[in-house]
């Protein structure tokens, strides 16, 4: 039975959203939909919790803005069992931009832990991020994405219009049409979609956004 | 918030100037005081010393003189209901903090508001005084410890630079936006009119002894962010490593500007804190906009009162749902059939199919890959095969449900989640608390209500039935109705079906997706993923390759095809039927909050279990309200009762949820109120605050 929940958030531009669930238990949940650490990961990590964090933990309910944040022994309880968490992936996805040899750039995403990560780009979301020796230079709008990720064997894992379904160590990747990406070495992707969680008892389906690491580019 | 360490060191304050002398009415003087007391003085000084003299002195003054006055006060601390309360409703805590900045009038040209933040650099306790062998005395852990030193000029880390960026960040949000407006009194002409633009201003200070308003200690790069060591992020410490913190330093410092400015934080309002709000911000002869503003606050309870019980009775009646799609299936392959035989000859995934395949190929093979992928697409292409599996993939009645259940819960939240905008403050967030959906939940007073309403909106697909033992056909309704009459429309001419599924959508389908494997099998593996396999070498295995991945490729673009028809119907219906949810609960709080009694029959028959709520919810507001009445802005910096709340409210602007980076001109009252106390001149009518 669930006992305590813990979200983390801020406005945007960081729009950072994760949210810790405690069982009686002694186990916890965390579900990164927009993470503190600007990692490009989405989904549910498991951890176990202490008896101290428990007793600390029990009865909250706490939505922490991050620009204020408190040290009570709530939080520094929520936080120490969140970065436990996340050692322990359940269902995840992790994103990666690609350069594609002869041009172009790809989405990548990977999937983590057990079970695949319940997740569904919103199409219009891609953008595509260019830098020049660290700095932004320009970004892009892609096109509307028609199609999900793809895997190289090649199969579809879904993703657009439907979950994706990439299982504990596959990736699929989708290639993405826009405009021509000049004057870059490096490029970034961000986008954004919904997540299902993987909690046990109502689950929900929220929005989520990642910015992947920039990766190197011949444009 | 303005809670904050206390501040290591202190620096010698700036002396203040002394306040002006208060003037003096004149006998039998009109109702503005403070105005007469200005024309007297210049009055008086020209009969003294003539006009001459006179327009001199205001001259000066004017158009050369720069004052300074130091602004430092202790406000009334403010109360954000950002605490767990009782059973899930949100609890007040009371926040503390000092307003510190200079202020210079340079004549009539401008003021420049300046904040100096000391710099510096100190250490915290990373040993938990409850952790086994922590020394007797030890500090809370994250407690600074010892005494603050400087920043060294030579930082191996230039945290002076990085502070610097800073200060000039933070102001970026306030420039430009504020002017004081006012009038100086003219004895023998017209009144003068000026404008006096606002720069605000922040400095980086770094020596131990220079004067402040804030200070921030600046962590250097060899320490980490980390609450498990101590190391938090919080208003008084900075950290160049952030850990595992995402925290935007530019924004924590212009909300902190804010304060030191003396404007409190707007979110996390109880009803009757945004009520004072309201009343500050908006003109004094504009109606209230709290009475709208309460009617939609009733309904977003209930809408999330009622989130639950729609999605479990949504998840319980959806096989008619999906049975009503599936029994099209037949009609839908056939459709894909024709589409796929003609879309996968098309030249776009011809040209892709053969780039895939030159990708995967030695060089040598090449000449043979047009020849292998016409081969593929027509003799060899199954399109009865592909079109089959791939719609049933598509119409996989648990997935199908799946993905309606999440649509709907997406729209819900879309629908929960909209700002309000309320005349005064603009855009503003209704933060329904978990008590709220609790009240609905099993046990709690209102689920029969609300599993009702619930049951009433999903409706039914409609269809035989038994009356009293008697045969009867019940009609469709509600949502499921909607949705399972959907596929009724497929066999129609310019029906879905029809539209969506065409040689050419599935041609750019298949030519996207092939283009996607394409790249999966070229572009860099992530960590952790397998080498690509070795190029082909032989044609029997490009022949078995370009079998694969037209295969794969077609059935999964016959799969998406059919899942973006179920979509492509679906999702209109589900964001329609939402709207028509908050129409009806609407309706009903229009009713009960909305309409005197004697008028309420005329608006026909209530809607029984949603009335009942809407009367819940309104009396548990109504109950939050008279319980906070009286509290003013800052209940508990004054003393006052700040009852747990269900519903707290965030303005959306810059010192609430810092959506946006709007400023209102009420939330510059004190600085005002410090500029006409300290620096009008004599014959200056007050000034007030103008906001582009």
């Amino acid at each position: 039975m669930e006992v305590a929940r813990i979200r983390w958030v801020s406005p945007a531009p960081t729009s950072v959203d994760e949210e810790l669930v405690v069982y009686d238990d002694r186990t916890a949940l965390l579900v990164v939909r927009t993470s503190r650490d600007g990692s490009p990961a989405i989904g549910t990590w498991r951890a176990n919790v202490g008896p101290a964090d428990l007793a600390a933990l029990e009865g909250q309910r706490r939505e922490v803005d991050l620009r204020h944040p408190t040290n009570d022994d709530v939080v520094v309880a929520a936080d120490r069992v969140a970065a436990e968490a996340r050692e322990n992936p359940l269902a995840t996805a992790t994103f990666h931009a690609g350069a594609v040899p002869g041009g172009g750039v790809a989405l990548l995403a990977v999937g983590g832990g057990t079970g695949p990560a319940e997740f569904e780009l919103d199409v219009d979301s891609v953008v595509v991020h260019l830098e020049n020796d660290g700095t932004e230079v320009a970004w892009h709008q892609m096109d509307r994405l028609g199609t999900g990720f793809v895997s190289p064997e090649p199969e579809g894992l879904g993703g657009v219009g439907r979950p994706a379904e990439i299982g504990p160590g596959a990736y699929g990747v989708i290639a993405l049409n826009g405009p021509p990406l000049e004057d870059a070495s490096a490029v970034a992707v961000e986008v954004a979609g919904y997540l299902r969680d993987a909690l046990p008892e109502d689950p929900s389906y929220e929005r989520f956004r990642v910015r992947t690491a920039p990766v190197p580019y011949a444009s | 918030m303005r809670e904050r360490a206390p501040e290591p060191g202190s620096a010698p304050k700036p002396a203040r100037r002394p306040h002006r002398p208060p003037p003096v009415p004149l006998k039998g003087a009109p109702e503005d005081g403070a105005r007469e007391a200005h024309v007297r003085w210049p009055l008086e000084l020209q009969r003294l010393a003539g006009n001459r003299t006179v327009a001199l002195v205001v001259d000066q003054i004017a158009q050369n003189a720069l004052q300074r006055v130091a602004v430092k006060e202790t406000p009334p601390d403010e109360t954000l209901y950002n605490q767990p309360g009782t059973g899930g409703t949100a609890k007040a805590k009371n926040y503390g903090g000092d307003v510190s900045y200079d202020m210079t009038r340079a004549g009539d040209t401008g003021v420049t508001v300046t904040i100096k933040i000391q710099f510096l650099n100190q250490t915290r306790n990373g040993v938990d005084p409850n952790a086994p062998g922590a020394p007797p005395g030890t500090p809370a852990l994250g407690a600074l410890i010892g005494s603050p030193t400087e920043i060294p000029a030579n930082d191996p880390d230039d945290r002076r630079k990085w502070c610097q960026d800073i200060v000039k960040e933070q102001v970026k949000p306030w420039n430009g936006k504020l002017t004081l407006v006012g009038e100086e009194v003219n004895v023998f002409s017209k009144n003068t009119t000026k404008r006096l633009p606002v720069t605000f201003n922040s400095v980086a200070v770094f020596g131990l002894s220079d004067p402040h308003d804030q200070v921030i200690i600046v962590h250097p790069t060899s320490t980490k962010a980390d609450p498990k060591t101590g190391n938090p992020i919080d208003a008084g410490n900075y950290y160049l490593n952030k850990g595992n913190y995402s925290n935007d330093d530019k924004v924590i410092a212009a909300h902190e500007y804010g304060h030191l400015l003396g404007i409190d934080d707007e979110y996390s309002q109880s009803n009757e804190m945004l009520n004072a709000l309201l009343h500050q911000a908006a003109p004094k002869d504009a109606p209230s906009a709290m009475a709208a503003l309460d009617k939609k606050t009733v309904e977003r309870m209930v809408l999330s009162s009622l989130k639950k019980p729609l999605l479990d009775r949504l998840k319980t009646t959806l096989p008619a749902v999906t049975d009503a799609f599936r029994a099209k299936r037949a009609a839908v392959k056939t459709k894909m059939a024709a589409a796929a035989r003609s879309g996968v000859v098309d030249t776009a995934v011809r040209s892709e199919l053969e780039k895939n395949l030159a990708a995967a190929s030695d060089p040598k093979l090449g000449p043979s890959i047009p020849r292998v992928v016409a081969f593929e697409t027509t003799k060899n292409f199954s399109n009865l095969t592909v079109a089959g599996e791939g719609v049933e993939a598509g119409f996989d009645a648990t997935k199908m449900a799946a993905a309606i259940v999440s649509k709907y819960e997406a729209a819900l939240n879309t629908a929960q989640g909209a700002v309000v905008n309320v005349a005064g403050v603009g855009d503003t967030k209704i933060n329904v608390q978990a008590s709220v959906p609790a009240m609905t939940a099993t046990g709690g007073a209102q689920q029969a209500n609300a599993a009702g309403a619930a049951s009433t909106t999903m409706g039914s697909a409609g269809g035989a039935g038994t009356f009293f033992g008697f045969p009867v056909i019940f009609p469709a309704s509600g949502l499921i109705g909607q949705l399972s009459a959907l596929p009724a429309t497929w066999g129609t001419a310019g029906s879905a079906v029809e539209s969506g599924v065409t040689p050419a959508a599935f041609a750019t389908k298949m030519a996207d997706l092939v283009k996607s494997a394409t790249a999966a099998a070229s572009v860099a593996p992530p960590p952790g993923a397998p080498a690509p396999p070795p190029k082909l070498q032989k044609a029997k295995q490009l022949y078995a390759k370009a079998l694969a991945v037209v295969n794969a490729m077609s059935k999964e673009t016959c799969r998406q095809l059919a899942s973006d028809l179920i979509n492509t119907v679906v999702g209109p219906v589900l964001t329609t039927s939402v709207q028509d949810l908050e129409t009806t609960i609407q309706t009903e709080v229009n009713k009960v909050m909305g309409t005197p009694p004697g008028g309420i029959a005329a608006l026909g028959p209530p809607n029984p279990q949603m009335a009942a709520l809407v009367s819940h919810m309104k009396a548990q507001l109504d109950a939050d309200k008279a319980a906070a009445a009286g509290g003013g802005h800052t209940p508990l910096g004054t003393g006052k009762a700040a009852p747990d709340q269900n519903v707290t409210y965030s303005v959306q602007s810059l010192m609430g949820s810092s959506k946006n980076t709007s400023i209102r001109a009420d939330q510059f009252n004190p600085m005002v109120a410090q500029f006409n106390s300290k620096l009008r001149t004599l014959w200056e009518k007050k000034f007030s605050a103008e906001v582009k």
